[in-house]
């Protein structure tokens, strides 16, 4: 009496099942369209989601970093690419949950952050972009493949923008002693 | 003769001094019942900066020397930044991308009572003593903090979690902070405190109960019992949900001996 595998369709349920796991989520809206013009209103209503889309994520990279954000999300997206935000072949469905480890990316671009010997050698890839973000405290130990809830989002951009100006850290233990 | 002309005299006082003696205590009691309801005031206003009353409000921009009254929420965009005066003893620094309520600014009596909500963001407060009791408190997503007379800053982010840093100039166990899982800490100097997980539920509670948001109350509203305010650093007791005092900081920051 052996043991017996599972057949044919047990090994395509078993694929489906796994490539559904991978699959991203897709959210049922993004806040940019539904936040009004004020730029407020989106930083209110981005900070309520647990999961912010690419939409958002784009968009609030664009207005931290103050660029052009464009007249629609193709305009957006091309930008993004055009800054090395994400490669050519890369597609950022709209609805789709941000992952962390282009927000990184652009984050490390945007703000000139070089990184360590295997960031310099390799240029700011995802993974490297959020191992550096993760060591200077800017995200709570993610990897490139978590989504990022709203608030994480503005947390992280507020670090950039301090960065950015030359503002105080907010660290607790770089503060002078 | 004389002996009795002493006397007289001596009763005379006596009797003089009597109802001023009573005048003194009446005047004490009427200042301990007293409440005045305070305001805030812009001082600075950099990049964008808005405040609403209520939640059904529109947003308005904030303006310099515009008169906030309590139950303001204030939101600040990036690089931006607002300085208030509120009441008649703190300063507030609010930064970039904050949201706060400033729900209760009184004087109870001879305690100066404000209450601070910051929801996400940073602030520099400065608590100055101006002779009067100091109750002054500053709720965050996950901790609360009680302060006499000093100057600090807070921040509450979702990475960081609640950060409290005090000045150098601070005297011994100047900023109380009870953070919501029940943990107690005090500051003195340029000392850190810093919980890096909020409590949701907690925060729902606060939020849901304590209701930073609801705006002023009149001294009239604030006589009834009914209506008072749930003290945002001792809600469980001024609820009666909890019995007894066992918020040993809060009380200790409160008490007039500390000041």
């Amino acid at each position: 009496m052996g043991f017996k595998g599972p057949g044919a369709g047990g090994w395509g349920l078993g694929a489906l099942l796994l490539l559904a796991a991978c699959a991203r989520t897709q959210l049922a809206e993004t806040e940019v369209a539904g936040a009004g013009k004020d730029e407020l209103d989106f930083w209110d209503a981005v900070a309520t989601v647990r999961a912010v889309s690419n939409h958002d994520a784009l968009y609030a990279l664009l207005l931290t970093y103050e660029i052009d954000p464009g007249a629609d999300y193709a305009a957006r997206v091309a930008m993004a690419k055009k800054r090395g935000w994400i490669r050519e072949k890369d597609t950022l469905p709209e609805k789709e949950t941000a992952r962390t480890g282009w927000i990184a990316k652009a984050v490390c671009i945007e703000s000139g952050i070089k990184g360590g010997v295997t960031m310099r050698v390799f240029g700011a890839r995802e993974r490297y972009a959020v191992n550096e973000l993760n060591y200077r405290r800017w995200l709570p130990d993610l990897t490139p493949q978590q989504a990022m809830t709203g608030l994480q989002l503005i947390a992280l951009l507020g670090e950039a923008e301090d960065d950015n100006t030359g503002a105080p850290t907010t660290n607790p233990e770089d503060l002078p002693k | 003769m004389m002996r009795l002309a002493i006397l007289l005299l001596m009763a005379t006082s006596v009797v003089a001094q009597q109802p001023a003696k009573k005048t003194d205590a009446e005047t004490k009691t009427a200042e301990k019942k007293e409440v005045k309801v305070f305001e805030a005031i812009v001082l600075k206003v950099a990049g964008k900066a808005q405040s609403r009353i209520d939640r059904k409000a529109k947003w308005q921009p904030l303006k310099i020397n515009q008169v906030l009254k309590p139950g303001v929420v204030i939101r600040t965009g990036r690089k931006s930044m607002v300085a208030l005066r509120v009441g008649a003893n703190a300063t507030l620094l609010i930064d970039r991308q904050t949201r706060i309520a400033i729900p209760t600014i009184i004087q109870d009596g001879d305690t100066l009572k404000t209450r601070v909500s910051l929801k996400w963001g940073r602030t520099e407060v400065k608590v100055n003593k101006v002779g009067r009791v100091n109750d002054f408190a500053v709720s965050t997503p996950s901790a609360t903090l009680a302060v006499r007379g000093t100057a600090f800053r807070i921040m509450w982010d979702a990475i960081h979690g609640h950060r409290a840093h005090g000045v150098p100039g601070n005297r011994l166990r100047a900023i109380e902070v009870e953070y919501l899982r029940k943990v107690e800490a005090a500051l003195s100097s340029s000392d850190t405190t810093s919980e890096r997980f909020p409590l949701p539920a907690l925060d729902a509670w606060y939020e849901t109960y304590i209701e930073p948001l609801k705006g002023a109350f009149t001294p009239a509203e604030l006589e009834d019992e009914r209506l008072r305010p749930i003290d945002v650093a001792n809600p469980l007791d001024s609820t009666g949900l909890r019995a007894g005092n066992q918020q040993r900081g809060t009380k200790q920051a409160n008490s007039p001996d500390r000041q």
